[in-house]
């Protein structure tokens, strides 16, 4: 008898506060945010975290350290030396061989294969050193590493400065 | 108008490199470095592997030696199917073989596991290539034998 009444006064002050309308908006709120859920940060997490390089990133000046191909580059910036991103100065030759890395595009945050070709055939160029190493290798992997001078196979081992040549997205 | 197009191309630059598939991903990280982007670094004294790849299919000693190479049985971070894709990759899409038998992942998983960590490379290598030219192309085969790094 008391469950009975209970049941109806629950039911009946539900059906006055609340509308059909409003019941089907909740559900919908309720089905968007379970697709949602996985977009939280605990679920974000499980992906590899930034590391210090790829969160202060920037797209804009390919003349700075932190532009966003440089993630793994050592050496002197070739666009600060009179050549481009994937363009060597007048008077040097791009190295045969190089190092293979990613970086990430802050952006867009996909990952691209980025190549560190050496231009050689000149002096040291000195200007915008540069070195930063994002997945960088120890020396005993040398595929990996970018301490060594890649001019090898060249007439000129001279190492003049560091390009980063996209070589596609991953 | 073409002024706009030029700088918007000029911008849109870094962003626009398509995407390349996994093997060919795992051949630019893990080989393209030295070998070069299409496998023919040969004037760096790295063996060429554009063209001439696949004749390393030609004996059983020699296909088991290109899995066996140091650099790719101790290839860190590499399953053995991706392994055998990238082998596969090597042998086939830039080596120029078209009917040998492809490597498959157990195939690759027992060559890996004996690693060719002793003994002279170079020696090596020079005698798996003079079986390879003896054997399946006697004078045709275009080989760059340098000294190569192994």
């Amino acid at each position: 008898m008391i469950l009975d009444s209970l049941t109806e006064r629950f039911t009946r002050r539900l059906a006055s506060r609340t509308t059909r309308r409003g019941f089907l908006g909740r559900l919908g709120v309720l089905a968007a945010g379970g697709v949602a859920i996985p977009l939280l940060p605990v679920a974000r997490a499980r992906a590899a975290p930034l590391t210090a390089f790829e969160r202060n990133a920037q797209t804009v000046d390919d003349r700075a350290c932190d532009y966003w191909r440089y993630c793994a580059i050592d050496g002197a910036l070739c666009t600060c030396c009179g050549g481009g991103t994937h363009t060597c100065p007048p008077g040097t030759r791009p190295s045969a061989t190089t190092w293979v890395g990613t970086c990430r595009h802050p952006d867009t945050g996909k990952t691209y294969l980025i190549s560190y070709n050496d231009c050689c055939g000149k002096g040291s160029c000195g200007q915008c050193m540069c070195d930063n190493q994002d997945r960088e290798t120890p020396v005993y992997r040398p595929q990996g590493n970018n301490d060594i001078l890649w001019c090898f196979g060249l007439e000129s081992f001279e190492y003049h400065c560091s390009t980063a040549v996209l070589l596609g997205e991953v | 108008m073409r002024i706009a197009l030029v700088v918007l191309a000029f911008f849109a630059a870094p962003v626009t490199a398509g995407p390349v598939s996994k093997v060919r991903a795992d051949f630019l990280l893990h080989c393209a470095g030295c070998h070069g982007v299409s496998g023919d670094a040969g004037q760096a004294n790295v063996p060429r592997l554009n063209g001439t790849g696949g004749n390393l299919l030609c004996t059983a000693e020699s296909r088991a030696y290109a899995v066996r190479l140091p650099n790719v049985a101790l290839a860190r971070n590499v399953t053995d199917e991706r392994l055998a894709a990238l082998m596969n990759y090597v042998v086939f899409d830039l080596g120029g073989a078209t009917h040998e038998r492809p490597y498959s992942p157990p195939e690759v998983a027992a060559l890996r596991a004996k690693p060719l960590v002793a003994g002279n490379l170079r020696e090596e290598r020079a005698r798996i290539w003079k079986d390879i030219m003896r054997t399946c192309r006697p004078g045709t085969v275009k080989v760059v034998l340098n000294s190569g790094a192994e």
